[in-house]
Parts: structure tokens; sequence; C-alpha cells
């Protein structure tokens, strides 16, 4: 009689359409899947992490399948695991760095410069470099802008190149020298402690992931349509694709390519009449899908994030200073342009479901750290600090009070309230994740993937509890959570920048 | 060494969402036919952090690696920009390195891991395997991302819905 494991995530890999379908084992150590398609599957651990991998290739599931109990073998008797490749491509980026050594204001200067982009931090935490090496690594991730590092920052009023996410000279130097100490020529990894797995009502969750047709397609919006299809952009290929939940099938749609400019989309959302309107990252552009005929309507001008609005009109800021209409049927250029007065530009442009209000996030501007909201009806506009001052505010959601969410690089969670006017802020309870969205549900709940925590949170403000869902693979780079609210409980979902698509589908 | 145990069972789990409802073939018992399981590791970040997607080692595998490691600074779009970083392409059809030196499995592998004045020396941070593969992959002529993989990504093996 050994000890019965609560929270091991159990998987059945499809051998027919490779979809994978993880639950997790309750504190009797007992796991139930839903009902499944008959036929082979692969039974696996994910991420046994303490315990040896085990893994059944041929389990032939039919109906209600009773299995032989599994028994697991520690790697270790002790609570820290050896850093060996297996174990640590299993830890998250924040468990790496949790156990690398480096004081708090290190880890944080890290997080809030290496995890503000789009990679994760083992991108940089597997690297070993001289101070020369590191230094060349900084600069070339600070100081040219956006995703691909392709253009260098223009030239503030003194003539210097600013460099990214707000990072200050005395940080960078407190930056270099952590990573020139701890990931130095000659740095190796001592045992690692992972953070816990997960208990109670975390582990009342199903967690279905879906293959992708192709690599390096990096998923960045997902939305579901009335069909029950969901869409994915990809931030680096040409193509917008269709995934069919219930068959794992993807059709692809291709998105004619702008000349000179890397391809590749960004935001996505699905209008009234079912088209597709979406912007192009790298070259700048709106575009609408039309799924009936394949065909692409681009327009150049304005790209990143945008809100839909049920009228069909996207808004977002534009022109530096200004909360911006712009019609999508049109052009590209704004049709309304609402002054700002403190924000400069906000990273996320979310827009309610009736329509009525807006919110964005500004975050690494030094002068204002903080939210946009505005109620489009009246053209209000109320734009306010965080306490912080170091949540950097990016995408977000209103929520069924007009209440604005967004998730904060920083590692928190921001609202704006409606009626008070006020932003408040809660930090992650997990350390070193960050947050590039939140998104509302209809019970007023909040969804956010943890970024580089290899989780997805569910924080209820109404109680202050914080579920996390943990997830099969270390990695949660989520860019838009997509919530379907037709289902009882909400089903979350996400598209993983390593090419995945998740489904979160919560038991209570 | 301490075991644990995890009871195990298998219940079907109503639930109520369109998708989730039961999609049981019309495969009746006993024409279960063969079982076809995944390749390769299915933890996928062992293969996604080791650049194993691919290929377990040649140019193939280099072609992650260089994805990963090089081409942020060795594009088209960036050096169109200014980056001085040179184009990768054709390397192995020039008669020389900017050094001077012949080019060759072992000056290109050196220049990866001694760095230049505007490139970190990957000495510390590529195995030798991994070196291997990347050189291979420039040798082969199969450089650059941007001339074939950006516009048609590579397929993914394990995509099999139909």
């Amino acid at each position: 009689m050994g000890t019965l494991l609560e929270g091991i995530a159990m998987q059945l890999v499809s051998h027919k359409n490779a979809i994978r379908t993880t639950v997790y084992s309750d504190r009797d150590g007992r796991y139930e899947f839903p009902k499944l398609e008959a036929g082979w599957y692969t039974l696996r651990v994910a991420r046994p992490l303490e315990y040896k991998p085990y893994q059944r290739e041929a389990v032939w599931i039919e109906g209600a399948t009773s299995l032989d109990e599994i028994v697991l073998e520690r790697v270790t008797d002790s609570e820290f695991l050896p850093p060996t490749p297996e174990i640590l491509a299993q830890l998250t980026d924040a468990e790496w760095l949790y156990n690398v050594p480096g004081t708090v204001q290190e880890k944080k200067i890290f997080s809030d410069t290496c995890g503000s982009g789009c990679h994760n931090y083992q991108q940089s935490l597997r690297d070993r470099f001289d101070e020369k090496g590191w230094s060349l690594m900084l600069d070339r991730m600070t100081l040219y802008a956006g995703r691909l590092v392709i253009e260098k920052n223009r030239p503030g009023p003194d003539g210097k190149i600013p460099m990214g996410f707000g990072l200050t000279e005395e940080n960078r130097d407190i930056l270099l020298k952590f990573l020139a100490r701890v990931r130095g020529p000659q740095s190796e990894f001592a045992p690692m402690k992972p953070f816990p797995r997960p208990r109670g009502a975390a582990t009342r969750v199903i967690i279905t992931e879906y293959e992708l047709p192709r690599f390096d397609v990096r998923v960045h919006d997902v939305a579901g349509d009335a069909d029950g299809d969901i869409w994915y952009t990809s931030n680096r290929s040409p193509i917008i694709g269709k995934l069919d939940p219930r068959t794992g099938i993807v059709k692809e749609y291709q998105v004619p390519v702008t000349p000179g400019k890397h391809t590749g989309q960004h935001w996505l959302a699905i209008a009234k009449d079912g088209k597709i309107v979406f912007t192009e990252t790298w070259s700048n552009n709106l575009g609408v899908l039309d799924p009936a005929t394949g065909q692409v309507t681009k327009w150049t001008g304005t790209g990143g994030n945008k809100g839909l609005a049920p009228d069909g009109f996207v808004w977002g800021t534009c022109d530096g200073r200004y909360l911006c209409k712009f019609d999508p049927k049109v052009s590209a250029e704004p049709i309304q342009k609402i002054p700002l007065k403190k924000s400069q530009n906000t990273y996320g442009n979310d827009v309610s479901e009736d329509g009525n209000f807006f919110v964005g996030g500004t975050p690494w501007q030094a002068n204002f750290d903080g939210i946009v909201w505005a109620d489009l009806r009246t053209g209000e506009i109320w734009e306010v600090q965080t306490e912080s001052g170091h949540a950097d505010p990016s995408r977000g959601g209103v929520d069924p009070e007009g209440n604005g969410w967004n998730g904060g690089r920083g590692g928190r969670i921001t609202e704006f309230e409606r009626k008070t006017h006020r932003v408040r802020e809660w930090e992650s309870p997990t350390p070193f994740v960050t947050f590039y969205e939140a998104k509302p549900d209809k019970n007023g709940e909040i969804w956010a993937g943890a970024q580089r925590g290899g989780r997805i949170v569910r924080f209820n403000p109404k109680t202050d509890r914080w579920i996390e869902y943990i997830f099969p693979e270390p990695f949660s780079l989520d860019w838009r959570t997509w919530i379907d609210n037709s289902t009882n409980p909400v089903t979350a979902w996400y598209g993983d920048h390593n090419g995945y698509i998740v489904r979160i589908q919560p038991l209570e | 060494m301490q075991n644990a145990r995890i009871l195990t069972m298998i219940l079907l789990l109503g639930f109520g969402t369109a998708d989730t409802t039961l999609l049981f073939s019309a495969q009746k018992s006993g024409e279960r036919g063969t079982p076809e399981p995944p390749k390769g590791n299915l933890q996928r970040s062992a293969e996604i952090l080791y650049f194993k997607r691919f290929a377990e080692s040649g140019s193939e595998r280099g072609k992650e690696i260089y994805f990963y490691k090089c081409w942020v600074c060795h594009n088209d779009y960036t050096r169109a920009a200014g980056t001085a970083a040179p184009t990768l392409r054709d390397l192995y059809k020039r008669p020389r390195l900017i050094s001077g030196q012949p080019v060759n499995d072992q000056t290109v592998a050196a220049k990866i891991k001694t760095g230049g004045s505007n490139m970190p020396g990957y000495q510390y941070t590529l195995t030798e395997q991994d070196l291997a593969d990347l050189v291979s992959f420039l040798r082969e002529g199969k450089c650059c991302w941007e001339d074939f993989e950006e516009k048609e990504p590579p397929r993914n093996p394990r995509y099999k819905a139909k």
C-alpha cells in the first residue's frame, strides 16, 4: 500500500486524431475521463516530475472501461529533483526562475523584461554566455522593436535609442550581472524544487489539446464561431485556421502576403455576419476574411490589438493619443478620434459584448501605468493609474457590470471599477508568472493565462478565490483566452504560442 | 525508494456540452484495428526545448536550431532595416568567410562558437551535436527561413485528424 496521489495529470492520446485529453487524480487517487470516442489510445502521466515516466502505448477505450492500478516510482527521495534534461523540460519557466540563484529583485527585473516579450524564460535561461555575450543579447532584445526585433527603436528626444519594456539603465545593469552570473560559461543547475501539484477544485477540470497541421505558426488569438468551430491567427505565417473540436480537423485559409513584410496576424474576432476580422502584425494591416469564399480584404494602416463592437465597428488607440473608431469594411483610417490625456497608447483594446464600454491597458509608459476605460455611448473617458505603477496592464475585457479587467505583464491582474472609477490590482499567487490578458466570463469570474507558469488562473473577485488549472505541458504562452459562455460551467480556450490549441473545461 | 499509486478507473462522465457528447463510431467490438501509437516524446516540451520536433539530429534539427538561435539577426527583414549580420544563404558557395578563412565545417562551427564584435559566442550554449546539426543545415543550402518555412510552415506529423 503506497500513498494515494492527488493532482497527477492522466492523459489519453487518441491514435485516430491525436487529440489529448487530460484529467487529474483526486484525493483518493481516482481519475475519470469524459466520454471519448471508442478506439485506441495511449495512456500516460503528463509532467510526472518527481515520478518516473509512465506510458501505456495502446489502451482500448470503449464505453466504461476500467484500467489497472498504476504504481508510480519516485525519481528520488529528495524533495529536490535532479536537473536532468528530462526533468528540466517538465518544469515551467516560473519554476526555473524560482530555482536559479539570485535575489527576488533580480528575478523580478528579469521577469518584467524578458517576460514582457514573446518568448519563454527558458529560451534565455537555457543559454550560457559570458558578460559580453549577454550584453549583446540584451541590446538586441531591448533596443529593437516588437516580437521579431527587426527594426531599432526610434531615438528619443535626447538622441538615444530607448530600451523597451520600461527597462532603465540601472535595471539593465542588474539584469546583465544576474544573467552573466547565473548563466555564465561555467554555471550549472542545482537540484530543483517544483511547485505544488493541483489540489481540490484545481483537479476538477478536463484539459483537451488539439494538434495543428503545421509547426511554428505561433498561434496568437482564438475565437469561437456560431457553429462551435475555433478560429485562430498565426503570428508568423500567412495562415488563418479553423479547428473543428468535434473531429480535430483544421481548415486553413491563406492570407495574401504583403511584399517585403514578414507574414503573420495578431488579433481576431468574429463579426455577427460570420466574417473574420483580424489584424496583421508586421505589415500593419486590418483585414476581413469571408469564410464562405476564403476571400481576404486588407487595409494598410493599422494593426495590433483591436476591439470589435456588435455594430461591426472596430475600436483601438491610434496616432499616439486618441481612442479611434474604424470601419473595417471601408479602410484602416479612423472615422472617429477621441483624445486621451495620459495614455500614449493602449496595448489591449477591448469592447464589451453590448458595445457600450471600452477598456485598454497601457504598459511600459514611464509616466502612466494604467487603464483607459471609455463609455462609448457618451465619449466619457477615464485614464487611471495603478497603485503599484508596475502592473504593465495589457489586454483584457469587460465584465457583465461594465468593469474593465486587464492582465498585466508585471504579474498582476487589474480591475477598473465602473462605479467608483478606481483601479484595483491583484498579484498572482504563483511567483514570476506574467499576464498578457484577463477575460471576464458571464458570471464575473476572471480567466487569465498565467504566462510562463504552465497554468490558467480563474479568479473570483467576489470571494478573492484563485483556482489555478495546471496544464499537462509546462507552457502557457496564451495571448488570448476565449470564453465560451454557452456552457455551464463556462469553457475557456486558448492557442499556445508553441503550436497547439487548448480547451479548459472546469467541472464546477 | 518510495512508490506511490493511483487508483485508476475510467468512467463515463456526462457533460452536456455539445462537443463532449458521445462520438462513438459504428465500430463494433472485435473490429478494433491495429493500434497506431504516436511516435516520439509525448511531452511536447521535451521536443520543443531540445529542438527535436523536426528530427532527432541532422540538418532538419539544425533548421530548428537556426530558427531559434540565428534567424533573429540573420534575416532579410532586419538586414534591410540596418542590422549588420550577413545573410547565411548560400554560405558554402562563398570562397571565404568575412574573416578571410575558407568556408568549411570547422571554420563555420568556430565562428558560431566564438562569435564576433556584434555576435555572442555560442560555445557555452550549443552542444557539439547542436553545432554539427546547425552546420549541416547551413552546408546543405537549406537556409533561410524566410525563403521557405515562413510562407509554407513545416507540416506537423502528429496532426492526424481527417
